[in-house]
């Protein structure tokens, strides 16, 4: 699910920075303020350990192919929401650096997209109240928790990956790249999270059942009784946040989709088309662009770009700017080689001075 | 499992490449990432259909390998990660945009090739900035320009540890998985069966590990904040060298130098 | 001056590693800390550096290791850990050995002219800009010796500071011990090398010192070793191992 940076527009980027950079920023604050330092170390390697550990194969029993760890979910429920962000914050520049997994332009959405929801997501509306629910109450305690710890895993896993995979296909239709429809690519995206999903959070309840069995005071919310945790929420107000966050997430959706009557994807898929229609001299109804969002969309778009849109020239209007265009860069690649061949020159030179 | 082994030996050569001498190690780290910054964001910048326009984008990698002397190849190999994606989303517009823009030749050139080309370059070009930058710069100096840059030390505290513990780890896993697969013939991954141990075992390890490596921090004095060895000042003569390369690539990204050359000789 | 004094210490409740330990270390001495694994020569390190809590007193240089002295008591106690990978958490050699120096106050020039001396002091100038995770096994635990000797402390305390090293690289790492000029505490289960660099050796069992006199005495008595669960040193070994 890592972005590259070619998917993504400057403007998509810089606005997926500031919304990761933000919850980064709180993530410090609150760290530093009800945290001693001791955590940084513990941080440093759990990341590096999930790091390491989303390169082992795990086989799916019945198929020939093999899952990963899924980090966000395993991290927060280790370490907490904020140190478990900054950690996958962490892994995901390191992979990003060193590994050329996702743009560094693209950082900033990919923090959001793989940590954001697992992290925060994750903990406050999964791990949390399913730890401190009242479910399974007429099992003993130890097997109660048990099966909570997979089913959050599970959901929190699913829903996460969900919820990522549709922000990909949000970022990418906003920054207007590609041709691939929003419908089809958001079909294509969500059922393949969905299975990778399932996986990743079965290995991850794994893991953390593992751990409740020998060290269970090493993941949060888990000895809540013993903490004397009061706020023990009812299966049925559970399921309560849980459908009110369907609603938010499903209604949220219908309302961006319902400002366009031909569909959620040309709503979407449009807005960053429209510029580039007009001056294709294409007609609009072709495309169905019309929706007050798609145009100020397209606004934005045109205010922020450095240029506006360039327009491919038609055939036979400007065939003349065409061929200058491809001649120039011939030239221009008859010039790098030129540099490069002088670059190297100035290195050894300097090497031996 | 070559996965891990060949993750261990990409940190070793990155590490390397990073230790080199050359003019653009030399450079202030600040400089570098301003200027890795400015050109990804320009190179991404560009318009989908421009391809004449970020063709001279080209102009940068073609400077900077033979400067600092980090070979072409080791920047290829890197490309695996995300020539497939770029390949996948990038296909859709040679099927959904047929329109043909202009012929060379007999072969008629759509709008979707057109765009898949800048999509693919771009994606190209901006992942081989950031390996540039991070093959010319070891890690503690980029720390240091990010701490410049006003970000908390915790965060970069937690970088530094993190790579320091991801070889670490790195080795440990390999020597597990190795053990795992030699007493399991014929199995490609772990088994269901030991999901939760496999990884349980190595993060409860890890926890005693970690509280280990905080009582030697203590031990020298450690009291929640990181004191760095910093870097050197960011001197006039590093801000008018970032200046002039922004100002560069400003400049191809707002004119077409390609249509520019082209023009003084058609 | 390290004065212990009836020190009793537990990581789980009912469950004590040191069960009354008492023991004096002056100025100047070297001492091998022996004892079977689980014995308490760990525990007994880190009560003195304030990294557990004990009861009993631990006076260093007359200050009791309590939390207000934490910092002075660590600032003459230098420790050099067996997993030198738990040591070296910065990136490079330069920067682990530059770590304590800074968060005791000193500038970074200070502190680089220090880190200089001390690499070649140890003779290992040649590691500074290393990465500390491309080090080989020796090499790792020689910069560990020298950020901990960076900070100047009067005691070092050394857990095996040989263990999983080749033959020469242990010589090296005896030689280097052998020219640190400071009271020295080494826990091991190498008694050669407690022989080579310890005069004086005191031996633990379930959390209490059995029997504390000089290495040349205690080592070569082979009951005394064998009721602890420890053998005699190599150099002393050669009519094979007892009833055979």
């Amino acid at each position: 699910m890592h972005m590259a940076d070619a998917l993504l527009s400057p403007i998509v980027a810089g606005a997926m920075y500031v919304a990761s950079g933000t919850a980064a920023g709180t993530s410090v604050v609150k760290l530093k303020k009800d945290d001693e330092p001791s955590k940084l170390p513990t941080m440093a390697v759990a990341s590096a350990l999930v790091f390491a550990g989303q390169m082992i194969n795990y086989t799916i029993p019945g198929t020939g192919s093999s899952g990963h760890l899924c980090g966000g979910m395993l991290l927060s429920a280790l370490l907490g929401p904020y140190a478990g962000f900054l950690s996958m914050v962490v892994i995901l520049t390191i992979q990003c650096l060193f590994f050329a997994d996702g743009g560094l332009m693209a950082l900033g959405a990919n923090c959001w997209n793989m940590a954001f929801y697992g992290c925060f997501v994750g903990y406050f509306l999964i791990w949390r109240p399913i730890l401190h629910s009242r479910w399974f109450s007429n099992m003993d305690s130890k097997a109660a928790t048990r099966l909570k710890i997979t089913i959050a895993s599970v959901i929190g896993c699913i829903l996460t990956l969900q919820l990522g995979a549709f922000s990909v296909v949000l970022e990418t239709s906003l920054s207007g790249i590609t041709e691939l429809p929003f419908g089809a690519f958001m079909a294509l995206m969500q059922p393949i999270h969905l299975a990778i999903g399932l996986v990743e959070g079965l290995i991850t309840s794994a893991v953390l059942l593992y751990v409740f069995e020998a060290r269970p005071e090493l993941l949060q919310e888990v000895d809540a009784e013993e903490k004397g945790f009061q706020n023990k929420r009812s299966l049925k107000a559970t399921l309560a946040v849980l459908a009110a966050v369907v609603v938010f997430v499903g209604g949220g959706l219908s309302l961006f989709a319902s400002s366009n009557p031909d569909g959620l994807e040309w709503a979407l898929f449009g807005n960053a088309e429209s510029g580039y229609s007009e001056n294709m001299a294409l007609d609009e109804d072709d495309y169905g662009v019309s929706s007050d969002v798609a145009d100020t969309a397209a606004d934005i778009q045109e205010h922020t770009a450095f240029l506006p849109d360039y327009a491919f020239p038609d055939n036979d209007s400007s065939v003349g700017t065409t061929v200058s265009g491809i001649v120039g860069s011939l030239i221009v690649a008859v010039i790098a080689a030129g540099i490069a061949v002088l670059g190297g020159f100035f290195r050894k030179k300097q090497a031996n001075a | 499992m070559s996965q891990i082994d060949r993750a261990a030996s990409e940190l070793r050569e990155m590490d390397d490449l990073a230790m080199k001498v050359s003019p653009i190690h030399s450079l202030h780290p600040l400089v570098k990432l301003l200027v890795t910054a400015a050109y990804i964001v320009c190179t991404a910048s560009f318009p989908k259909y421009d391809l004449s326009g970020l063709f001279p984008m080209i102009l940068y990698p073609a400077l900077i390998f033979p400067m600092s002397g980090i070979p072409v190849s080791v920047c290829l190999r890197k490309f695996r990660a995300v020539i497939p994606l770029l390949a996948v989303v990038g296909c859709f517009d040679l099927f959904l945009d047929r329109r043909t823009v202009f012929s060379l030749g007999n072969i008629p050139v759509t709008a979707g090739m057109v765009s898949f080309t800048v999509f693919f370059l771009k994606g190209i070009l901006c992942l081989t900035a950031s390996f540039l930058l991070v093959a010319t710069t070891t890690l503690d100096r980029l720390c240091a320009a990010l701490r410049m840059l006003g970000l908390p030390s915790a965060l970069v505290t937690l970088f530094l540890l993190t790579f320091r513990y991801v070889s670490v780890m790195i080795d440990e896993l390999y020597a597990m998985n190795t053990a795992y697969l030699l007493r399991a013939p014929g199995q490609k991954g772990i088994h269901y069966s030991v999901w939760g141990s496999f990884l349980g075992q190595l993060l409860l390890r890890s926890m005693d590990r970690a509280a280990e490596l905080y009582e030697s921090m203590q031990l020298r004095g450690f009291d929640g904040d990181m004191r760095y060895a910093g870097c050197s000042q960011f001197s006039l003569h590093d801000i008018i060298l970032t200046a002039v390369s922004v100002g560069a690539i400003v400049f191809l990204r707002l004119v077409n130098f390609s249509r520019l050359l082209g023009g003084l000789f058609v | 001056m390290v004065e212990l004094r009836d020190v009793y210490c537990e990581y789980e409740k009912g469950n004590p590693v040191l069960k009354g330990t008492s023991l004096n270390i002056y100025d100047g001495e070297s001492i091998g800390l022996v004892g079977a694994n689980g014995a308490g020569k760990s525990t007994l390190m880190k009560a003195m550096l304030g990294l557990i809590p004990y009861t009993g007193d631990i006076l260093v240089d007359g200050l009791r290791v309590e939390k207000s002295n934490y910092q002075a008591v660590r600032k003459s106690l230098g420790f050099v850990l067996q997993n030198s990978d738990n040591q070296m958490f910065m990136p490079t050699v330069k920067e682990d050995v530059m770590f304590g120096l800074l968060n005791y106050g000193m500038s970074s020039e200070e502190a680089e002219k220090k880190t200089d001396q001390v690499l070649s002091d140890l003779g290992i100038s040649h590691l500074k800009e290393r990465h500390n995770h491309r080090l080989s096994g020796g090499e790792k635990r020689m910069s560990a010796i020298a950020a901990v000797l960076a900070m100047d402390p009067s005691h070092i305390l050394m857990d095996e500071p040989c263990s999983a090293l080749d033959p020469r690289n242990r010589r090296v790492i005896i030689n280097t011990v052998l020219g640190l000029d400071r009271t020295m505490i080494i826990a091991s289960h190498d008694l050669d090398m407690i022989l080579d660099t310890c005069k004086r050796t005191v031996i633990l069992s379930e959390g209490k010192v059995v029997a504390d006199g000089p290495s040349s005495v205690l080592l070569t008595d082979r009951d005394l070793l064998e009721s602890n669960g420890l053998e005699l040193p190599l150099r002393y070994y050669q009519s094979g191992p007892a009833g055979s």
